[in-house]
């Protein structure tokens, strides 16, 4: 059946072209322009969703998105709004929130017990007697929520977008595109932002006059100097979800979000259609008559046979003019104001002989097949009386025009004042902040005219910089809002809240429960806290409790209003994941040779080369032992300390002695805080009088490079420090035959034991590339490390990897290092040491001079050894045989004392048992002394200490 | 004979990306850069790697002072640049920072002759061609480009030529300049040079939307 009407209505709608999706299995066809919902109805099917508790059948209230009545399924996505999802081929779209199928919803039984569903409910069930919510728990979690994640579906492509504007003005119907031409005409940069697909708001629908041509003249005339206007960006099918400090928006857009600031912010979002409310107000087919006539104009929809438009103001009487115009019987006019304020529309209606019933009260709405079918209009002044006489009107449609409610969320966002006034019988503005103005409806029920000349005087002062004015709700001459459009009815489900399933009686329960004001009976009954956020509901659920509360409507607010103003996405606000990596410059290497990366911190480093790590790993630690490896340390850190007083510095900031530290040589570092607590270490390599090259840990180089500045900044030595980290790849070749392979290479720097010994440093070239060369022992082989430019990084590695082919040189990575630095007794500052960790307890005492007046952490390192260690750091081994090994982190204990730690453990291949750093008791020290570790699941594991270095005690091996 | 980068010793940060892309390379100051990409019309929207082009910093009390005695043109302001003769630009990046970089051929010896005669003494050498990429993104849609990746207003009339923001682009460190003398917007970008592969797959895939691609340095323009 196609309820389609031919054009010009349908004006989105390219008729030309089909376009096939299924609903619950079955095909239907629309057109491009169409949304699911338009689509639908095109075909006559109203039944889109199901209510929440009572899985009642619902159809589209405010037909434009405002309402969650129509909340669909798509495959990989959940409540999504059928009026904002345009159609596409092979769309598979299904309802929501059933038992069986849609049309056939089992859970719609809930209806039969609606009394056990009061207002809170669940706060008097499911915990007694105790024990029972674990019975309840999984019913409840079935039947909570609407739609379902698809924890399987892919990730899409979201991004954000920055963007600045001098005045943004927020909604395009006649307040808004005045406001844009106004500001754009003052000079000012503006963006007009339109949730719609095309310019003009209301202008596109709404009949303001009894012709129906006024909207489509001034929509036509503005749109089009607002399209031609330089100084305007016109953005359509753009939410604005949010408006954060100093004017900054969230605006959505397909998959992206645009955060723009603005200089200025003119608020024109207009207003929501209000629904009457009486039983059975819910029913597919009962919607908003503003909404029928976009679902007319835009969608070319044709929304029922036989209407009856139920009405508080002239608009009402528009609407029945379209319905005419469209070719739908109009029934009846249900007027709920005894006499109908002049209008040009009303006199139109009855020149039209359209009945019009005034002083009217609507009793309850009929249902057939999952649609109204019907409503029972009394007159008002029989309201109350049992078996009153009244009117049976058979209709497929019922428009609701008894007012609306400004659409405030951005002003509210912003901090304005915003509260009800009886004047309006609505929300008005009392205050602006600063930097926003607000024209049109949004500011209160207004004309055309007043419309227009509102926007274009806040266009203006936006762009001029000047204070806005606040409407004063005196003064708003628009269409009235009913008052009281409230009909209860003995037998109930007057609904007030669709989201909730929310009706008269639950809110006045809530306020007879104890709960005395809005905000309370929100929290109370969930009012408001729907999908919908009350955006068709909170008006008049504040009537009903201020009514109630036996109070007035004026001044009452609405619980507070935070972004996002319309339901926003986790893409949306996840945008386009920045995840930055750091690669050395010889990453591509490493992945030619069959690395398996690991993540540090930033950086991704080979963890070691193949696929067995265990074989790797010990494959690569004999290599080094054996023969000769080669390691990318490039992500070591890197400082540059140059200037006059750079050796004094140096002394102040470390711990050990560096005044005197003669050029070309290499010095160890220990860096502790003010605390006396070890930081970081590496090595110095005095170049110059006035030169130290620093290296500090991989991920503790960010921390000493802020320490060097910060202390600096207050002693304001004559030095300059700059972090190299990235500027220098580093490549540590290490091994018995690690000399022989340098030999082989054309360079100025003598690699011989006598000419550059242990500890010493150079400067020079290799093969042309510029080198500093570092002999270093952090894995006890003979070793240099490489440092040179990063863009000859690969280069390097390139070319000893050629001169040390006919050894079979080996690269190794940060496992094999790790292993390779235990075997040695090397610690891992950050691993072998904590946040308190001063040098005694690490056996790290012997790096401290004592002699030097002052470096950071002296004074707290001397007192804290006035006190008894609590702990100390020893190597320790354990059988050949322990299988499992415990971990970094296992507890060592003295019965059920927590006595330390372990702090690093590995099999040593080239020892062939495990071994290991611990902090345990001071009195547990000595060489073979047992102790106690509790591993993996509590099991107790004997180690015994044992004097590290483990390996090569005597350090012969380095000094080659 | 074909250029690679593989046959210099001075390598760009995202060498195999341009080779995979296609990228004609040319010896310019002892390293491969990539002059053009013969497969397709240059883009309109287009990035330019200037890694390899010669870059330097100098830093130190003395810096400013002693740019300006070298005969170099110096920013009279921070976060400012200037073009000097040789067509380098010159970044102030603060009271004790500059860069000087070559955006073109002509520029490189300039550059690397002023490199040479840095002599410390409080204008300190800094290797800004080794710890930074430079890239070079030129096109009309360039600002609306950046603007998916960067939260400042680059728009001319807020950022002309010579302007420079010290930010964050796309989560890394970066340092932005809008360069002179081209018709439509175009910017030099200096990342960390850890971070360049992902910095170009990145400003790659912000390009996207606006049909843009990689440039070589002749296709520049």
């Amino acid at each position: 059946m196609s309820e389609r009407l031919p054009a010009p209505w349908g004006r989105l709608l390219d008729r030309e072209r089909t376009v096939r999706f299924t609903f619950e299995g079955k095909s239907v066809s629309g057109h491009p322009g169409d949304t699911v919902e338009s689509a639908l109805l095109a075909r006559g099917n109203w039944l889109l969703g199901r209510s929440f508790k009572y899985h009642r059948p619902r159809g589209p209230f405010t037909l434009n998105g405002d309402d969650a009545n129509t909340l669909v399924q798509l495959p990989d996505e959940p409540n999504v709004p059928a009026a904002l999802l345009p159609v596409r081929d092979g769309l598979e779209v299904k309802g929501q929130h059933y038992s069986g199928s849609l049309e056939r919803d089992r859970a719609r039984i809930n209806e039969k017990f609606s009394r056990f569903f009061f207002v809170g409910f669940y706060y008097h069930a499911f915990f007694r007697p105790k024990g029972i919510w674990n019975f309840w728990e999984k019913y409840i979690r079935r039947a909570a929520g609407l739609g379902r994640v698809n924890t399987q579906a892919e990730h899409r492509y979201y991004d954000k977008q920055y963007a600045f504007c001098d005045v943004a003005v927020v909604g395009s119907g006649v307040a808004g595109l005045s406001a844009a031409l106004a500001a754009a005409q003052s000079g000012a940069d503006t963006i007009l932002i339109e949730r719609e697909p095309l310019l003009g708001g209301g202008l596109n629908y709404a009949r303001f006059d009894a012709e129906g041509s006024a909207g489509q003249r001034e929509r036509d005339a503005l749109a089009a100097q607002v399209e031609a206007h330089p100084n305007i960006r016109a953005w359509t099918d753009t939410q604005c979800t949010g408006r954060f400090g100093d004017n900054l928006l969230a605006l959505v857009h397909a998959n992206r979000m645009t955060k723009l600031r603005a200089g200025r912010v003119v608020v024109a979002t207009g207003s929501i259609p209000q629904p009457a409310v009486f039983r059975y107000n819910d029913l597919p087919g009962i919607c908003a008559g503003s909404g029928v006539q976009r679902l007319m104009r835009l969608h070319g929809v044709r929304p029922g046979r036989r209407a009856v438009c139920v009405s508080g103001n002239a608009d009402g009487y528009g609407v029945a003019l379209d319905l005419a115009d469209a070719g739908v019987e109009v029934a009846a006019v249900v007027d709920l104001r005894e006499h109908a304020t002049p209008d040009p529309r009303v006199d139109a209606v009855h020149q039209r002989e359209i009945p019009v019933h005034t002083g009217a009260a609507v009793l309850h709405a009929r249902e057939r097949d999952q649609r109204v079918a019907g409503l029972r209009v009394i007159e008002q002044r029989h309201l109350g009386e049992a078996n009153a006489p009244g009117t049976d009107f058979e209709c497929d449609l019922v428009t609701i025009d008894v007012g609306v409610t400004p659409a405030i969320s951005l002003i509210a966002h912003a901090g304005g004042d915003v509260s009800y006034s009886e004047t309006t019988h609505g929300l008005t503005i009392r205050s602006l902040p600063p930097g926003m103005h607000a024209a049109g409806s949004v500011a209160g029920p207004c004309t055309l005219e007043s419309a227009r000349d509102e926007g274009t005087a806040a266009g203006r002062a936006a762009a001029e910089g000047a204070e806005a004015v606040v409407p004063d709700a005196v003064d708003r001459d628009g269409p009235e809002n009913s008052a009281w459009p409230i009909f209860p009815h003995p037998q109930g489900k007057e609904f007030v809240d669709l989201d909730e399933d929310l009706t008269i009686t639950d809110l006045r329960n809530a306020v007879r429960e104890g709960f005395q004001s809005i905000e309370l009976v929100k929290r109370y009954s969930t009012v408001g806290m729907g999908p919908s956020q009350g955006r068709t509901a909170a008006v008049n659920a504040v009537r009903i409790t201020a009514d109630e509360l036996g109070q007035s409507v004026e001044g009452a607010r609405a619980s507070t209003n935070r972004p996002p103003a319309i339901p926003e996405k986790f893409g949306h606000l996840a945008g386009r994941g920045f995840d930055p990596v750091r690669y050395t410059a010889i990453h591509q290497r490493h992945v030619e040779a069959g690395a398996q990366m690991m993540v540090a911190g930033a950086w991704l480093r080979p963890a070691y080369y193949g696929r067995d790590r265990e074989r790797s790993m010990n494959e690569e630690v004999r290599a080094v032992r054996g023969n000769v490896g080669l390691i990318d340390v490039s992500t070591l850190g890197g400082l540059e300390v140059r200037g006059s007083d750079a050796a004094e510095f140096m002394n102040r900031m470390y711990t050990f002695a560096y005044k005197k530290q003669p050029t070309d040589r290499s010095r160890y570092l220990l860096m502790t805080d003010d605390t006396g607590s070890i930081v970081d270490d590496g090595v110095a390599a005095r170049f110059a009088e006035d030169h130290f090259y620093v290296t500090a840990t991989t991920g503790g180089v960010e921390n000493v490079y802020r320490r060097m500045l910060w202390w600096n900044a207050q002693w304001c030595l004559d030095v300059d420090i700059t972090n190299v980290t990235a500027a220098y790849a580093g490549i540590n070749i290490a091994g018995p035959n690690a000399r022989k392979v340098m030999q082989k290479l054309d360079s100025d720097i003598n690699f011989s034991a006598e000419a550059f010994p242990y500890i010493e440093a150079r400067t020079g070239q290799i093969e042309g590339i510029p080198v500093r060369a570092l002999r270093v022992g952090f894995v006890g082989e003979l070793g240099y490390e490489l440092h040179c430019p990063a863009g000859f990084g690969e280069a390097l590695w390139d070319l000893l990897s050629e001169a040390g082919r006919e050894f079979g040189i080996r690269p190794f990575g940060v496992e094999a290092q790790r292993t390779l630095r235990l075997e040695k007794g090397h610690i891992i500052v950050g691993q072998d040491t904590d946040n308190l960790t001063h040098p005694e307890e690490a056996a790290m005492g012997w790096a401290v001079q004592r002699k030097k007046p002052f470096h950071v952490g002296a004074p707290a390192i001397a007192a804290r050894e006035q006190h008894a260690p609590t702990r100390r750091l020893v190597g320790f081994r354990l059988p050949a045989d322990t299988d499992p090994l415990p971990e970094e982190s296992h507890l060592v204990i003295d019965g059920e004392r927590i006595t330390g730690r372990v702090t690093s453990i590995a099999w040593s291949p080239s020892l062939g048992y495990p071994i290991g750093l611990a902090f345990v008791a001071p009195d547990a020290t000595k060489i073979g002394t047992p102790f106690t570790i509790k591993a993996q699941g509590g099991k107790t594991i004997e180690a015994e200490v044992v004097s590290a270095p483990f390996y090569d005690p005597d350090n012969e091996r380095q000094n080659l | 004979m074909t250029i690679m980068p593989e046959s210099y010793h001075r390598r760009s940060f995202v060498y195999p990306r341009l080779v995979a892309a296609g990228a004609e390379f040319g010896d310019i100051a002892d390293a491969a850069v990539a002059t053009a990409f013969p497969a397709a019309a240059a883009p309109a929207l287009g990035l330019a790697d200037l890694s390899p082009l010669p870059r330097t910093g100098i830093k130190g009390p003395r810096a400013i002072a002693w740019l300006g005695e070298q005969g170099w043109p110096v920013p009279q302001a921070n976060n400012a640049a200037e073009l000097a003769d040789s067509g380098n630009l010159v970044l102030r990046l603060g009271d004790r920072e500059l860069v000087v970089a070559a955006t073109a051929e002509p520029g490189c010896n300039a550059v690397l002759e002023l490199e040479a005669s840095i002599a410390g003494g409080g204008a300190w050498h800094v290797p800004r061609r080794d710890s930074n990429c430079a890239f070079l993104l030129r096109g009309p849609d360039a600002v609306d480009c950046l603007a998916k990746l960067c939260g400042v207003d680059l728009r001319t009339e807020h950022f002309p030529p010579g302007s420079i923001a010290q930010t964050s682009v796309a989560r890394i460190n970066a340092i932005v300049c809008r360069d002179f003398g081209h018709e439509v917007p175009t910017f030099l970008l200096l990342a960390d040079c850890t971070s360049a592969i992902w910095f170009w797959d990145t400003l790659l895939d912000a390009m996207n939307e606006f049909d843009g691609g990689p440039l070589g340095l002749r296709e520049i323009g």
